[in-house]
This record gives C-alpha cells, structure tokens and sequence, in this order.
C-alpha cells in the first residue's frame, strides 16, 4: 500500500479543513522568515553604524583613555602618532586608518538657547566611506575648513541653521577652558537618535586648536580589509607601552554579547512559535482520527498494520504543516525582499531610544532562513502529529465497530 | 530637686534643628576676599589651578591665575552664572542643565561652586552620636524637602563643640551615594572655625579627587561694588 498516496489523497478529501491548518503553519513560517530577516538586518545595520562611526574594526587610544572612554577623557590623548603611522602602514591587513578627535563641550548661540554638545573631529576625505559627511548633510555644505557641521536634531533645539556662528566651550587638555567661535557650514542627519541630538563636527585643525592638543589624536579607527582578520591583526601590532588596541566588540562591551546571541536566543522563539501554530494539526488530526475510525477499522481488517496506521497519520499532519509553512517561508523571504530593496524607517519610533540603531533598516534576505523554517516546521508538524497518530495506531477493529 | 535636675540635663540635649541651623551660621558671612588653589586629579593627572576672589552676599567673582586659564573669569550675579572666556573675548552664560557639568575639569559641579548655604534646601531626619579616635561626634542626616537642591540627602559628621563638619556623604534619592567632602583644614576666622581645605571625592570615577585650599582669606571687609558687574568681567 502506497502510505504516501494515501495520506495525499486523505487530505484532498477535506480541503477546506487541510487549508486552515496549513494556514496556522502558513503564518508560523511567515513570521519566522520575516522576523529573523528584520532581526539580522537591524543588527547589521547596528553593528556596521557601531564600526563606521565609533570604532572601526580595531581602536587605538592610550590605555587611560579606553578604561575611561565613557566619560570622554579629553585629557588622555596619543602625542606621537609618527610610531603607530609606521606601524599601520606596513600592515598587510589594513585597509586604511583614520583619525578621530572627541571632546565634550556647551554650545552657546546668540539667541541665547544653550546645550550640551559631543564634538567630534574626522577627516571627511579618509572617512568618505565611513562617516560619509558628505552624504548626510541636509542643509548648506561639509565644509569642515570653514565653520562646523551640526547633526540635525541639535541644529533644531538650538534654533541654528547654516551662516548662524555658535560659540563652543570645552576643556583644553591641560584641564583648562578653551572657546571658539565657529560659523555653522552645515546641517547633516547622521541617522543615529544619540548623535543626531548633540553631534558638532569640527575639522582636525579647529578641534586641535580648541584642545590644544599639538599633533595628537584621542582615537585612531583602522579599517581592516577582511573583519576576520582583526584578531591576527591585534597580535601583530607592537604599540608602544602607553597604547592600546582593542577589537570592536570588546569596546561594545554588552551589546556585542547581545549580538553574538541574539540568533541562539531567536531560535528558540522560532521554535516556540511554530509549536504552537502546530497545536492546529494536533486538533485537526485528533479530530481525523475520530471521524475515520470506521475507516481505520477497516484498513486494519484489510491488513494494513498499526505501524502503518501511525505511519499515514503522521505523514497526513507533516505534510499539513510542512506545506503550509514552506509557502509562508517563501511568502516572508519575498516580503524580505521588497523591503530591502525599499528599506524602512523607523526614525519616529527609534528617535528616543539610546541603543545605536541606524534609523533606516533593510531585512536580510537569506535563503537559509527558508531551509532552517522549513527544518523547524516539518519537526513541529511531526510531533504534533504523533499524539493523534499513536491513538490511530492503538484503536482496534472492535473499537472501531463499536463507533458505528 | 532630683526631678529639676533630670529635666535640665534633658532639655541640654541639641536638637538637630539647632545644630543644623549653628552649622549654617558658622558657615555664613556678608563678604570674603580670597586666594585659592584647586588641585584635581583624574587618573593619572593632576592639574593645579589658582584664582583669586571675591564674594558678597550670593554674589561672586572668580578670576583664574594659572597659565592655562589665565583671564579666564567667572561673576555669580543675581543667581545666573557668567564666564568669560579670553580666547573669544567674550561672555557667556550658563543655566539650565549646563550647571551639573564639571567646574574646571573638578569634582565639583557649577552646582556646587553656586551654593553660598549649600546646607539651605535641608531639614535634619535623624541624629545620633558615634565616636572617632576617641572624641565624640553626631552623625546628622539631612533630606531636601525642596526638590532644589543638588542632593537627596547628606550625611554629615559634625564637631557639635566647633559647631562645624568634618565630612559629609552626597547621596541621590535612590540611595546611592556619589559624592563624599571631607574638610581636611580649619581656620580660626572671627571666632569661627572655618574648613580651609576641603577634599571632594566624586565616588563615580576611578582614582578622582579634588582638593580646595584657601591659601588665603579674609571674611567680612568691604569689598567694591565694581567686581559684581558684566562689565568688570571683560576688562
């Protein structure tokens, strides 16, 4: 007796009931394609705003700096940069370096707002594909020689737009306090709550001027030409005594727990979710199973053993959910899809939050988020099957009689 | 008898109301004249800074005279906070929440710096006594019922023969302490015993402290109106 022939033809019988069944592993799928694509996309998105932004692949501060980055350690800056300069440019695995200078500061206007402001020194030119200035600007120009630049949300508290001239103040890095008045070149949305509220770009002169720091620099990103390669990179590097490098996801600190883990940590929702969208096949097989008793009798009576009897069942609830939650995965990867190409923003929903989100979030679009949906599916779907297909196995003639 | 006697030795007893308020006015003076240092250390670091100035009522002028903030200056004029900065030429002023940063790099906030009777905003909640190197002395607790003051709470020790502290613990409103001021220097000034060198330890950081030495001082002389000016400060 062909079991697979059988089982088909059993559920075409009741198409309707084999539809919604399959409907509840249908959104079962959906939801994990879909979701696990929004998730991996946001933590990219995250992960490479972090490495862009903040940290490159590997950060070089002195060591006072690093145990007290938090606070902005004005104060603890590298003086001699010609050794490290030496050293990054005869590595094989630098793709480039950059500076980057960071300070704490108020930011005083003449219509009297005032604030609390994050300064921040780049080299546009070197940061063309990290920092991007360019790219984000949104009023007037990156012009870093002649004035600031302004994240947007700052722009808006302080009433600034480009022309306006703010007045910075911060402490030198001889602890003193140090001004300058600077004209704003322009406005840019850098795409992250934190920075876009209190952000002022400065160029390396102007920054080294107000700081009066020489030559130095508080931080240098390097950019590696393949991520992997950071570790061997770290051990290869001879920094001076006072330095320290240090791979991004220890500067994370917690977050990079969170995003080695996440993907443990989704699955077992997946799994969770999907057992109980294939609590619908235990209730429709359940159900199969009580209104083909004198059915089941009689394939007994024929000769069909029990193992073949649970066997059918089981196969007639896999096939439910496992069809059902293929088109689902299928439905979620194309969804996926479209959203990547569009992108969505999140800007209004993610404005007060302080995790470094980017606010535009593309899904990923993996083909084995299909092939683990599936795994996960046609697993529930079989073990939710069993239950009401070892009660099939177990009836025997004279039960199934006496149904009639 | 035996029973006057009793209730005189009880009714001896300082309330803690009293010693809050004998603390106030040992603190309390219409106008000083003053050199100082601030010694602050972050890490590794320590920066000096000196300054000289002058204060009358809640009113008060800073001048720094170390080489990294030489002309800087600061002017507390009818609760606002004013700097000038001699790079830009210029003043500025600071409010809002600008006043929890940093004064100079210190431990001290421009909070603090403002306060001319940091101990105003409180009402004492408990005393007790406890002894120190074999002297005794009251531990006083104090609550902001105000909402204005810088800190929840303060937990102070008190000399109730100088009528004076020795050390106070700054606590936030969930308990945790975050700041400790211990008064390492007295100064005997028209009959009070007045702390010339403070050490303020801000418990959030690492290897931080700030120190505050009056190198000199002079309480209750007069002192010209032209120092409580903007315009002084630019000149």
């Amino acid at each position: 007796m062909d079991i697979k022939k059988l089982a088909l033809r059993n559920l075409m019988r009741n198409k309707r009931r084999s539809l919604l069944t399959a409907l509840s592993l249908f959104v079962s799928g959906f939801v994990i394609v879909a979701l696990h694509g929004y998730l991996k996309g946001a933590l990219n998105a995250s992960r490479e705003l972090i490495i862009k932004l903040d940290t490159g692949h590997v950060l070089i501060t002195t060591k006072d700096y690093f145990e007290r980055r938090i606070f902005l350690p004005q104060e603890e800056y590298i003086e001699e940069l010609d050794e490290v300069i030496r050293l990054l440019e005869n590595s094989k695995y630098v793709d480039f370096y950059t500076f980057r200078i960071k300070a704490g500061g108020m930011v005083f206007t003449k219509n009297g707002i005032n604030k609390t402001g994050y300064l921040f020194a780049i080299d546009p030119e070197k940061e063309s594909k990290t920092f991007e200035l360019k790219k984000k600007i949104v009023e007037g120009t990156s012009d870093l020689e002649k004035g600031c630049v302004i994240a947007s949300d700052l722009a808006r508290t302080l009433k600034l737009k480009p022309g306006d001239t703010l007045t910075i103040l911060t402490r030198s890095v001889s602890g003193g306090l140090s001004a300058v008045k600077l004209p704003v070149s322009g406005i840019a949305s850098i795409g992250y709550a934190t920075l876009d509220r209190s952000l002022i770009i400065l160029s390396f002169q102007h920054a080294k001027k107000l700081l009066k720091m020489g030559d130095g620099t508080h931080e240098i990103l390097v950019f590696l030409k393949k991520e992997k390669d950071i570790n061997r990179f770290i051990k290869s590097l001879h920094l001076p005594e006072e330095l320290t490098a240090n791979p991004y996801t220890f500067t994370l600190g917690g977050f990079a727990f969170f995003y080695k883990f996440a993907d443990v940590f989704y699955l077992s929702i997946y799994i969770l979710i999907t057992l109980l969208a294939a609590f619908a096949i235990v209730n429709t097989m359940t159900v199969a199973v009580f209104e083909r008793m004198r059915e089941i009798g009689t394939l007994k009576a024929l000769g069909m053993t029990d193992n073949e009897i649970f066997k059918l069942f089981g196969l007639e609830g896999t096939i439910i959910g496992s069809t059902g939650g293929l088109a689902g995965g299928l439905v979620g990867l194309l969804t996926n899809a479209i959203l990547h190409a569009k992108g969505m923003n999140f800007e209004s929903l993610i404005k007060g939050i302080e995790f470094p989100f980017p606010y535009i979030i593309r899904p990923s679009v993996n083909l084995w988020i299909l092939v683990l949906a599936f795994i996960i599916v046609t697993s529930m779907s079989f073990l939710a099957s069993i239950f009401p297909a070892l009660r099939a196995k177990k009836l025997t003639p004279q039960d199934t009689l006496r149904s009639i | 008898m035996k029973a006057i006697f009793i209730i005189m030795v009880l009714f001896q007893q300082i309330s803690p109301e009293e010693v809050l308020k004998k603390l106030r006015n040992n603190l309390k003076y219409n106008t000083s004249r003053f050199t100082a240092e601030i010694e602050i250390k972050k890490g590794k670091r320590v920066l000096t800074k000196s300054f000289k100035g002058y204060s009358k009522g809640e009113n008060f002028y800073l001048e720094f005279t170390n080489p990294e903030d030489k002309g800087v200056k600061y002017l507390k004029l009818k609760g606002n906070l004013y700097i000038y900065l001699p790079d830009i030429d210029d003043v500025v002023r600071l409010s809002g929440d600008m006043l929890k940063q940093s004064f100079m790099g210190s431990d001290l906030s421009y909070e603090d710096v403002m306060q001319e009777d940091p101990l105003k905003y409180y009402i004492p909640t408990s005393m007790r006594d406890t002894m120190i190197e074999e002297r005794k002395y009251a531990i006083l607790e104090l609550e902001d019922t105000t909402g204005s003051a810088p800190y929840y709470k303060i937990r102070m020790i008190v000399d109730l023969k100088k009528d004076t502290w020795l050390k106070e613990e700054l606590i936030t409103k969930n308990g945790r302490k975050i700041k400790e001021v211990e008064a390492v220097e007295f100064k005997n000034l028209k009959g009070r015993e007045f702390p010339t060198q403070i050490v303020m330890r801000d418990l959030r950081l690492k290897n931080s402290y700030t120190k505050f030495v009056f190198k000199e001082i002079e309480l209750d002389i007069p002192i010209p109106e032209k120092y409580f000016s903007l315009s002084e400060l630019k000149k």
